[in-house]
């Protein structure tokens, strides 16, 4: 069994709840009177303890929702998230994720955004898809929801310049980079267009897959 | 006018500081279950109850045992002086 900081968190969120759970349990059964020493049980029952299973469940939980078996929990995004785990897939998303620095956090590593508040808004952008999810494609089976599923803005050029700099030689000996440089730059014109770097994910005829 | 109603409600609270703490213990139990719930199948659903609705119900239990305290201590605090200017 791998031994990740992850795994260390859960055990230590889980240890100050049952510890928490066996305080206030106690408190509930025997009834005690409000002496000093059931103020110091209570204030580890109901502060200490519960803050260490927050603190640590905030950081896991935070964590899990970068991965892409956290993304492919909304039924319609699995035809997205089998594909970038096939390894016969040659869709640009199924290749930059066999790439060990995208892996498991492929999906947030290119959809995030980036910037000084990117984590913030791209967990406020997560919960109007799960809004849009719970309100609208819950119910729809996956042939149904895929012609619907739209970007809620374009593909920012800025994501794939987090690593592909456009200022390397190699970058500007391709002819269509050279001709276009200040308008992929800029974001005039997108990396994943079609008929450049696109469509990133897999299509049928224009629609995902 | 205002100290009066906040005398009525530390007194409505010491008339109810037991039964406002299981209420608080209770509400811990319940945020202590969602976050673990979490924990342990971390969806996006369970993931979202924690930090929202579990977080609520700690953070108010807690609050309400801070609440309780600091009343208990305010009335015994109040106990001693009226004992000390008996005397």
């Amino acid at each position: 069994m791998e031994l990740s900081i992850s795994r260390i968190l859960v055990v230590l969120a889980l240890g100050c709840a049952a510890a928490s759970a066996a305080i206030l349990i106690w408190y509930l059964v025997r009834r005690p009177p409000l002496s000093w020493t059931t103020k110091v049980a209570l204030l580890l029952g109901l502060g200490i303890f519960p803050i260490g299973t927050a603190a640590t469940g905030n950081v896991v939980g935070f964590q899990h929702t970068m991965s892409r078996e956290f993304c492919s929990g909304c039924h319609v995004m699995e035809p997205f998230t089998d594909d970038v785990a096939n390894p016969a897939s040659f869709t640009l998303a199924a290749r930059h994720s066999r790439n060990p620095s995208f892996g498991d956090h492929s999906c947030y590593a290119c959809h995030a955004d980036y910037g000084m508040f990117g984590a913030v808004t791209t967990k406020l952008n997560g919960m109007r898809h799960v809004y849009e999810y719970w309100t609208d494609f819950h119910s729809l089976s996956i042939e149904e929801a895929l012609p619907r599923i739209e970007m809620f803005k374009p593909y920012p050029n800025r994501n794939c310049m987090q690593c592909h700099s456009t200022h390397v030689p190699r970058w500007e000996m391709v002819s269509e980079h050279a001709a276009l440089s200040d308008e992929v730059r800029s974001g005039e014109v997108s990396c994943a267009s079609a008929g450049c770097h696109g469509p990133i994910h897999p299509t049928t005829e224009g629609v995902p897959l | 006018m205002r100290r009066i109603e906040a005398v009525r409600f530390l007194r409505l609270i010491r008339i109810n500081s037991t039964r406002l703490l299981r209420l608080a213990a209770i509400l811990a139990l319940a945020g202590l279950g969602l976050m673990v719930w979490s924990l342990l199948d971390p969806g996006p659903i369970p993931i979202m109850a924690a930090m929202s609705v579990g977080q609520a119900l700690g953070t108010l239990s807690f609050a309400i045992f801070v609440v309780v305290v600091v009343q208990d201590a305010w009335r015994a605090n109040r106990k001693r002086k009226d004992k000390g200017d008996g005397e």
